[in-house]
């Protein structure tokens, strides 16, 4: 016994334990990214990867547990199980590759039923990955085995294994996002980790081959007889269920932080894996330290149920801070600055500061629990298998019941309460029937810790939705967690998603932009001139486009684009039904593309789609263009683009739209894939340095003129370019820059981006710090030339066709883009200008610059907007409300208006019409302080008395921070209720006292209060 | 025996656990689903409901371009009649009460007219038309400021429009503020420079400011684009200032 205990080559045991933690990890991530690729990159495709690894596990420490304690050597049976993890693992790619049919015709077999698809997904899946699963999950009770060699030291044996194993793959999660698959491509990655298995194998063979000893020692302990192993107790049963409730709350916790994180700390790889990491950490650093006190506890039951109230409690008390997290990023950028590693280092900390304790916490159950039902080394194996196995189911469930019911139904804070209430109940429920706790103890404590819960929950403020999705992790959109701060956006439309999280908002400006994630994806400002162009180029570039695929939603403005040409049929791809929703507001804009009866929405990730769908296309357009989110560099790799012609009919087209957020080198990689998989290829700039559009296809193609002509003059398209300044084929020539042998030439340098080097996904994050577009602007500026032989005339005059090609043939470089960079500026000049007047009170010279404004951009809703309130300055009721209208008929979501017209009408004393105005754009936003306010307003216009108090109670309770509210309130109550109305009015002076913005009210109030 | 019913629990709670799994996210799915194709066909039904409504509109858009039609025509009774039909058919349209004033302002019933011009725009404040002629009715009554308003609606309704500037320039010149007119009818030539009635009018108000340079200039532009400048007008500039053009 102790000459085991002294032998160096259990020490060396703990390290070859921690190396293969270390390379589980790497398998798991790597394999989740490989089955992403054919499974598509949802939650449910993670899913689907992450219950079968679990599963595997659980069951692999179940059967290994049992099988050990029947006897064998365990060293020998764990380098057997390493060897034959490594070997499979390194045919885990071709067996997907194997698989392939399989997935396409589950996808177009049983593409209407989703459970089925699933269930069948999940089989192919676990076939694949069952096998080196449950060897690695048998190696924690063969190898807790062999360290185990005395009954007392058991949870500090096992306990000390599972820490090291646990953070090698901390080390594991860590090393291989930052550093394998980052530098040496994900084959590489794979063939490393199972290099590094078998290599354990080889050593462990070797060296019990040389040291005989060792393998005398191995034997020590007798095989134990099924009849010798004891049965569980209840009270043992209990603890598994605890272990098992406990392993539930762990993974919904997870899922719910990796949500709120990706949140505000960007969906990219790094992002994910620094979550990972800092979660396994705890894990780890709970189980070690817990593994060296367990032997000092006197009632281990006692332990248990506190650690389980300790995670609930140090999980809730970190709650409200996760809404801090973007001033924490503000903060960071102005005092580190903005380098990428900094970064790193702040989002590390941030997520060590909320979640280390909780994790911590829940690794210390680990060896508490072993030391509490393994007592026997006779059967340790087994019982060590039973506990990882009832943790491992939990953690199963605990990921499907977070991500896919509680996230979606309650959204991602209340997830985070009721999985602490689970902890809480589970820790009463231990410390009630497990712990050997006095009677009188438990009912002095337990029912305080109930309240002590409701308490803290009540004092747990919701977190701030508008700041949350600001996007704090783009250090260049912080003036938007300002706008955020200051509520000066409309929040439309909020949907915590299964894979996502949307959101809708709506600017004073009149521009709407969808959030993914807090990171902006479509608005109708910026893009608007990409989201167009890469709906129209292709579809004008194919002579008879009829079924067309669109991969992304967004705003919907290019499938509306999409639409406006005579296909039969277009597929929407879109992953997240979140999307479809919040694009419902572009309705007005996209030409209610959605309600398109040729329309069919396929709810899938779009690389997915295009490997395993049997349709093929005519025109295919990818939108996704955001290449730092993880997942989406998928979209611009040469095996995608290879897929992509694949699914092309004779003369299709294909049309990607790629950033430029990105190192000029990766750039060049994109179109280095692009333009070795196909022969045809133009790219046009549509912003000049932030987006471009690639358009492929295996035959030559070319822009037909005359349809070009037909599309600027259509009255509803040709408006939509004219605002976007493009208003004839020159314009739109201006914006092409080369063609494939350009491209070819320009890209030349660069390595192809690849799959398995995954350039982008690792590459682009960094550049969210950094900014190097003029670069690529200026490498593109040499190839450009004014190509007239694009364009095809049929039935055009000569004249007008020689003078067409006379101007496209003498276009410069920057032509358009100036074009429309002049006008943009000269509208902001003008309103710039016109502000300062209005500031200034010379209001006629704001309305004559207003008016010119709408002779560069007739749709400025802002600028209606503004004429609207200086018309009601003026005195000017008709003009004023004109104004408004306009407004809302450019934008019917644009509540401002609709505010502005319940004050005209209020000041006319119209209260009915301003509360019909007030009424339909309540329906968007129920919830808008200011605009129940004023409906309170002119419900008291009406002496709708009571309901007006009701109006003004509703706008304290959903925006207290909206001040108004209760001055009316006070004001309007003080003749039916004196002692509440002195009450809220001496607390409304309070707030504003010295608020410049307030000081009207407050003399009122004032004034009011001495009257009462 | 034991170990069979202990194989049988495990697989049944296997099934349970699976079961669960997949009904639930059955359940989801299909929630997710139907609340989609809900969703979808709401708005299906609320955009087929629209294009049946514009159907309607059409036919009767159609009637109000005959009764703008035989106002143009000068059959003022027969317009007025038309209109009155449409008023009946569709108690909400503007257009056709635009109309119907016009044409009593061609038979200078003027209070009338101004009631109908009052009730089109309460009907559908959006119609710039409406406050063109309403305007153009006022600037006859001599209300000029009046109508000067109702321009400025119209702008802002159309605010590409040249005829809106012209003919609040013409308003203003109309009331001596000369410097403003041109102002207006600059921009009514910026926006459409084959405004003829644009360069009359500014010609004038060039004249009445004595700032005859600009007044040929005028001139000369107009001449350029082969429009007329009224005669009137030109002889009493080459009065006040001979040889220009």
């Amino acid at each position: 016994m102790t000459s085991l205990t002294r032998h160096p080559f259990r020490i060396a045991a703990f390290f070859l334990f921690f190396v293969s933690g270390a390379t589980g990890l790497v398998y798991e991530v790597v394999w989740t990214r490989q089955f992403t690729l054919v499974l598509g990159n949802t939650h449910y495709s993670v899913a689907t990867v992450l219950t079968t690894f679990m599963a595997g596990l659980a069951l692999g420490s179940f059967l290994g547990g049992r099988w050990i304690d029947r006897g064998g050597h365990p060293l020998r049976v764990y380098a057997f199980l390493e060897a034959g993890i490594g070997l499979y693992c390194l045919a885990i790619p071709f067996l997907i590759d194997l698989a392939l049919p399989l997935f396409q015709s589950i996808y177009t077999h049983f593409q209407n039923s989703w459970v089925e698809a699933s269930f069948f997904r999940f089989l192919v899946c676990a076939c694949i990955l069952i096998v080196p699963t449950t060897l690695m999950g048998a190696t924690l009770p063969v190898l807790g085995k062999f360290v185990s060699r005395d009954a007392e030291g058991i949870g500090q044996d096992v306990g000390t294994l599972y820490g090291l194993n646990t953070l090698g793959a901390v080390a594991g999660a860590y090393v291989s996002a930052y550093w394998l698959m980052r530098l040496y491509g994900i084959s590489s990655t794979v063939y490393l980790a199972a290099a590094f298995n078998i290599g354990i194998a080889v050593l462990i063979l070797l060296f019990l081959k040389k040291s005989p000893a060792l393998l005398a020692l191995d034997n020590l302990a007798p095989p134990a007889q099924e009849e010798d192993v004891k049965k569980l107790t209840l009270r043992e049963k209990g603890i598994l269920l605890a272990f098992g409730l406990s392993g539930v709350a762990a993974l919904i916790y997870q899922v719910a932080w990796n949500r709120i994180f990706s949140l505000v700390l960007g969906s990219s790889v790094y992002a994910f894996s620094l979550i990972l990491t800092t979660f396994i950490l705890g894990l780890a650093l709970g189980i070690l330290t817990f593994s060296r006190l367990c032997h000092r506890f006197r009632d281990l039951g006692e332990i248990f149920g506190y650690l389980q109230l300790a995670i609930g409690f140090t999980a809730l008390m970190a709650l409200p801070y996760f809404g801090s997290i973007p001033l924490v990023n503000r903060w960071v950028y102005l005092n580190w600055g903005q380098d990428f590693q900094t970064i790193q280092w702040a989002n590390f900390l941030t997520i060590f500061a909320l979640i280390f304790l909780p994790t911590f916490f829940m690794g210390g159950q680990f060896p508490v629990v072993i030391k509490l039902v393994a007592r026997r080394l006779d059967s340790l194996g087994k019982r060590v298998g039973q506990i990882y196995a009832s943790n491992t189911i939990g953690t199963i469930l605990g990921s499907f019941i977070g991500g896919f019911i509680l996230v979606p139904a309650v959204g991602i804070q209340n997830t985070l309460m009721l999985s602490i209430l689970l902890n809480v109940v589970t820790g009463i429920l231990i410390l009630g029937f497990v712990s050997q706790m006095a009677a009188k103890s438990k009912w002095a404590t337990l029912p305080m810790v109930v309240v002590l819960y409701f308490l803290g929950t009540q004092l747990v403020p919701a977190w701030d939705r508008a700041v949350i999705t600001s996007g704090s992790f783009m250090p260049y959109r912080l003036a938007d967690l300002e706008s955020a701060l200051e509520k000066k956006n409309k929040i439309l439309f909020y949907e915590e998603g299964i894979h996502t999280t949307v959101t809708t908002e709506l600017a004073v400006t009149g521009n709407i932009f969808l959030k993914v994630n807090g990171k902006t994806d479509a608005s109708l400002a910026g893009d608007m001139r990409t989201q167009l162009l890469s709906g129209f180029l292709p579809m004008l570039m194919h002579p008879n486009p009829k079924r067309t695929l669109v991969v992304g939603q967004g705003s919907g403005i290019t499938l509306g684009a999409v639409l406006r040409f005579p296909v039969e049929s277009v597929d929407l791809v879109e992953i997240s039904p979140a999307v479809i929703e919040g694009s419902r507001y572009f309705g007005p804009f996209n030409h209610h593309a959605l309600d398109d009866k040729r329309v069919t929405t396929i709810l899938e990730d779009g690389r997915n789609h295009i490997t395993l769908t049997e349709h093929t296309y005519d025109v295919v357009i990818s939108e996704p263009s955001n290449p730092w989110i993880s997942g989406v560099g998928a979209l611009f790799t040469r095996d995608f683009y290879e897929l992509l012609l694949g699914k092309l009919n004779p003369g299709g087209i294909a049309c990607v739209w790629i950033h430029t957020n990105m190192s000029p080198e990766n750039f060049q990689s994109i179109i280095k894939a692009f333009t070795s998989v196909f022969p045809q290829v133009t790219m046009w700039e549509s912003i000049v340095g932030e987006d471009y559009l690639l358009i492929g296809a295996r035959e030559p193609y070319k822009l037909p003129y005359e349809a070009t002509q037909s599309l600027f003059q259509d009255p509803e398209y040709g408006r939509d370019l004219r605002r976007l300044g493009l208003s004839d084929i020159r314009d739109l020539m201006g914006l092409f820059i080369m063609d494939q042998e350009g491209l070819k030439k320009f890209s030349q340098p660069a390595p192809v981006h690849t799959d398995d080097n995954s350039l982008l996904e690792f590459g682009a994050p960094e550049y969210i710090y950094k900014d190097e577009r003029n670069v690529i602007v200026r490498q593109l500026t040499p190839f450009f030339h004014g190509r007239p032989d694009l364009l095809t005339f049929s039935g055009t005059d000569a004249e007008t066709r020689e003078n067409v090609i006379r101007q496209v043939a003498a276009l410069e470089r920057t032509e358009t883009q100036v074009k429309e960079i002049k006008r943009r500026s000269t509208i902001d000049q003008r309103l710039d200008a016109a502000m300062e007047a209005v500031n200034q009170n010379r209001l006629d010279e704001a309305l004559r610059l207003y008016s010119e404004i709408l002779q560069l951009d007739p749709g400025h809703v802002l600028t209606y907007f503004n004429m609207g309130n200086v018309y009601r300055a003026l005195g000017k009721p008709e003009q004023s409300e004109i104004a408004y209208r306009q407004a809302l008929k450019i934008n019917p979501y644009y509540v401002y208006a609709s505010v502005g017209l319940a004050q005209l009408y209020l000041s006319a004393r119209q209260p009915g019409k301003a509360q019909e105005a007030l009424g339909s754009a309540l329906k968007l936003l129920p919830d808008d302080p200011e605009m129940r306010t004023l409906l309170g307003v002119a419900l008291v216009a009406d002496n709708r008395f009571s309901d007006a108090m009701k109006e003004f109670r509703r706008a304290i309770a959903s925006g207290p921070r909206y001040l108004p509210a209760s001055f009316y309130l006070g004001m309007y109550l003080a003749d039916s209720d004196a002692g509440e109305a002195k009450k809220i009015l001496s607390r409304f002076v309070d707030r504003v006292t010295g608020d410049p913005r307030y000081k009207n009210m407050e003399e009122k109030a004032r004034q009011r209060l001495k009257e009462l | 025996m034991e170990k069979k019913v202990k194989t049988i629990w495990v697989i049944t709670c296997v099934v349970i656990v699976l079961g669960f799994f997949f009904t639930s996210i059955r359940f989801q799915a299909k929630q997710a689903r139907e609340d989609s194709i809900r969703r979808a066909e709401e708005s299906r039904k609320h955009y087929e409901q629209k294009l049946a409504k514009k159907k309607a509109a059409m036919e009767l858009v159609k009637l109000v371009e005959s009764v703008r039609e035989q106002v143009a025509s000068g059959k003022n009774d027969d317009a007025i009649k038309l209109a009155q039909q449409v008023v009946e058919k569709d108690p909400e349209n503007a257009l056709a009460r635009t109309w119907w004033a016009v044409a009593l302002v061609n038979k200078e019933k003027f209070d009338e007219a101004l009631k109908l011009f009052s009730e089109s725009a309460g009907k559908d404040p959006n119609q710039a038309k409406t406050y063109h002629f309403w305007g153009l009715t006022l600037a006859q009554l001599g209300r000029y400021q009046e109508a000067i308003d109702k321009y400025e609606n119209a702008l802002l309704l159309e605010p590409e429009d040249s005829k809106g500037y012209t003919y609040w320039g013409a308003a203003l010149a109309q009331m001596g503020r000369y410097k403003e007119a041109v102002e207006k009818l600059t921009r009514a030539l910026d926006l459409n420079p084959f405004n003829a009635l644009a360069y009359g009018v500014l010609v004038d108000s060039y004249f009445h400011l004595k700032n005859y340079e600009k007044a040929w200039e005028t001139v000369k532009t107009a001449k350029k684009q082969k429009l007329e400048i009224p005669p009137g007008t030109l002889q009493r500039l080459q009065e006040a200032s001979p040889g220009g053009v």
